[in-house]
């Protein structure tokens, strides 16, 4: 009985702890009708990233994340989006460009680049049926000098199209990269900031 | 259904503003926060960088003094990339000697290989059998030397088995225009029954058992788009119909002109286009016992968009004279008129071949279809056969050397598919 009870409070307690740590990987919250999200341990600008942007390139991140309802694979709403970061080699601070809309934040430190481009992005949770379960997937690439994709060599439009082409192919073995899920869980399991 | 609507969709939605409000500038220059300093100096540094062409370099120079533009700097590192043939261009911007200033380097990396063991081509088509070529290459102080063995039923009306080698020096740029390459080849000839039968009524058409061959090439630059070539191409053959000659010479200059270039419009959409003329002639001055003129032109273009690729690609020749059989056309392999079988069509291939062919390619997928005619001029008899123009579509799955097809020649009423698999095939 005893052997059974000190199993019972380790599976509880490892349990608890896998999912402190896991709750701790990816953050989501609503704010109004838009799914906020931020991946407090993923640093995207660090690393070989780093090495890349103090040698005085503009570095590419792009992001994909899906909502899918019911099951993984249906997936009712898709967001993707690409920041160009770069350091400043006199001032030795980062600027970072939301290709989107063209939106810029400079003089930032690391961390205050990666909470920018967290901050930029949201997802829809409007339209989405609120009794079934969801499924949350965040995918992070950077730019790879090697691969010199020919979609972000030169200042010519692309699009959605293209950026959805770049996430459907597997990323390079070298190229810096994240893959993130969460679910199922429920819409009202989503806390709410005003 | 839906899959096919797939390619025209995504064909759509590429084309700028059809994706409405979601389409969006791509990278620019100005994204880069060094873009407000002036460059003081671009080193090249690395793996042959002294071979980088003038145009590239004055490209490079122009920079200096003006405002850093890195799309500009990764579209040069590209070219270099193509130019040389290398593995990377690392592009690294760093502090100048005075404020306000940066000095950029562009390193040329490249892990060299020595030696190099490739599968040259790996075939199958199921109208005349296996097809294979595998090699060693060795670089060396910029040569490049391969030797390799095949046994190909594929490109010729023959069965050609044994060894090939070639010695190139053929790096060709802006400020080194000449290049050589030696060709040498030891091949065993089959001959399948068609051909023999038809070999039986030929009053023209020698058959050999064995030929070797050296050919020895001058190459010139004049652009570096445009390359022209100048050479021989010295044959023995071993002449099984009449055993007291015993071997017979098919000694020819040859020449060729070629122009290939690519042509970046935008990034997502690129051309390539490659156009091929080449003649050989062999006279009884050259102690040639064959005399004849081969002339054969082939232009190819293609155009790729977004995982969609369009090619299109024309074949013409003229043999006039009396060639030997390696030297005249063949129509219906894995790359011309695809389903057909070349010895129905012409057992002892053609004086004169026109063909014509277009593939779509979507990703994996692969369609085509292709339009040619072979036809035959007796140089003695003048009498001339004729196959008539042929048709044959196709579809398949293609990724990087590997090709898996299913062709159907379009006859009258009548669907007979041939399959083809292979490697570089």
């Amino acid at each position: 009985m005893t052997k059974r009870l000190v199993l019972l409070m380790f599976v509880s307690f490892a349990t608890g702890f896998a999912l402190a740590i896991w709750a701790e990987e990816l953050m989501l919250h609503r704010q109004e009708d838009q799914l906020r999200f931020v991946a407090p341990k993923v640093h995207f600008v660090a690393g070989r990233t780093v090495d890349r942007l103090r040698e005085g390139n503009a570095v590419p991140v792009n992001f994909q994340v899906t909502l899918a309802v019911g099951n993984r694979q249906n997936v009712v709403e898709r967001l993707v989006e690409s920041f160009v970061i770069s350091y400043d080699l006199w001032e030795e601070r980062f600027k970072v460009v939301r290709l989107r809309e063209r939106k810029s934040a400079s003089n930032l430190t690391a961390l205050q680049t990666e909470a920018w481009c967290w901050d930029q992005m949201g997802i829809s949770v409007a339209n989405i049926p609120k009794n079934q379960p969801l499924y949350f997937k965040l995918e992070i690439r950077t730019e790879d000098s090697g691969a010199r994709m020919p979609l972000f060599g030169a200042s010519d439009t692309y699009n959605l199209t293209a950026l959805i082409n770049l996430f459907s192919r597997p990323a390079e073995r070298q190229q810096p990269h994240w893959t993130m899920e969460q679910g199922p869980f429920s819409y009202g399991d989503l806390k709410q900031n005003m | 259904m839906f899959r096919l609507c797939l390619p025209l969709l995504a064909t759509l939605l590429a084309i700028p503003g059809f994706a409405g409000h979601d389409a969006f500038r791509g990278v620019e220059s100005s994204d880069n926060v060094n873009s407000r300093y002036t460059v003081e100096r671009v080193d090249l540094t690395g793996y042959q960088s002294t071979s980088v062409s003038r145009s590239i370099r004055q490209r490079l120079n122009s920079m200096i003094g003006r405002n850093l533009d890195s799309t500009a700097l990764d579209r040069i590192a590209r070219r270099i990339q193509e130019e040389l043939r290398v593995d990377e261009v690392h592009i690294r911007i760093g502090k100048g000697t005075r404020p306000q200033q940066v000095a950029v380097q562009l390193e040329i990396q490249h892990r060299k290989k020595a030696v190099d063991f490739n599968l040259s081509r790996l075939g199958y088509l199921s109208s005349e059998g296996w097809t294979g070529g595998a090699g060693i290459g060795v670089e060396f102080s910029g040569n490049r030397a391969t030797m390799s063995v095949i046994s190909d039923a594929d490109t010729l009306t023959e069965r050609a088995s044994g060894f090939q080698g070639t010695f190139e020096r053929t790096h060709l740029t802006r400020d080194s225009r000449f290049g050589v390459r030696v060709g040498y080849g030891a091949l065993s000839e089959q001959w399948n029954q068609e051909s023999l039968a038809a070999f039986a009524t030929s009053s023209s058409v020698v058959r050999y058992g064995f030929r070797q061959y050296v050919e020895p090439e001058f190459l010139v630059a004049i652009t570096p788009e445009l390359q022209f070539t100048v050479g021989a191409s010295l044959e023995h053959l071993e002449n099984v119909e009449a055993p007291a000659e015993r071997t017979l010479a098919s000694n020819a200059l040859t020449t060729s002109l070629r122009y290939k270039s690519r042509f970046e419009g935008t990034e997502a959409l690129t051309q390539d286009l490659d156009a091929l003329y080449t003649m050989r002639m062999a006279t009884r001055g050259l102690g040639s016992d064959f005399v004849y003129t081969r002339h054969s032109a082939t232009v190819a273009y293609a155009m790729h968009h977004l995982g969609q690729t369009v090619r299109l690609r024309w074949i013409a020749g003229l043999v006039n004279g009396n060639a030997p059989m390696y030297d005249r056309f063949a129509l219906g392999n894995s790359t011309t008129l695809r389903g057909w079988n070349k010895f129905a069509l012409a057992p002892l291939g053609g004086s004169r071949i026109v063909h014509g062919s277009v593939e779509y390619r979507y990703r994996m997928l692969e369609a085509f279809y292709d339009v040619g005619a072979i036809w035959d001029r007796d140089p003695v008899t003048r009498t001339v056969t004729d196959s008539g123009t042929k048709h044959s579509i196709g579809v398949g799955i293609r990724k990087d050397a590997l090709q898996l097809a299913v062709a159907f020649p379009l006859k009258n009423g009548r669907m007979d598919p041939v399959f083809l698999a292979g490697v570089n095939f």
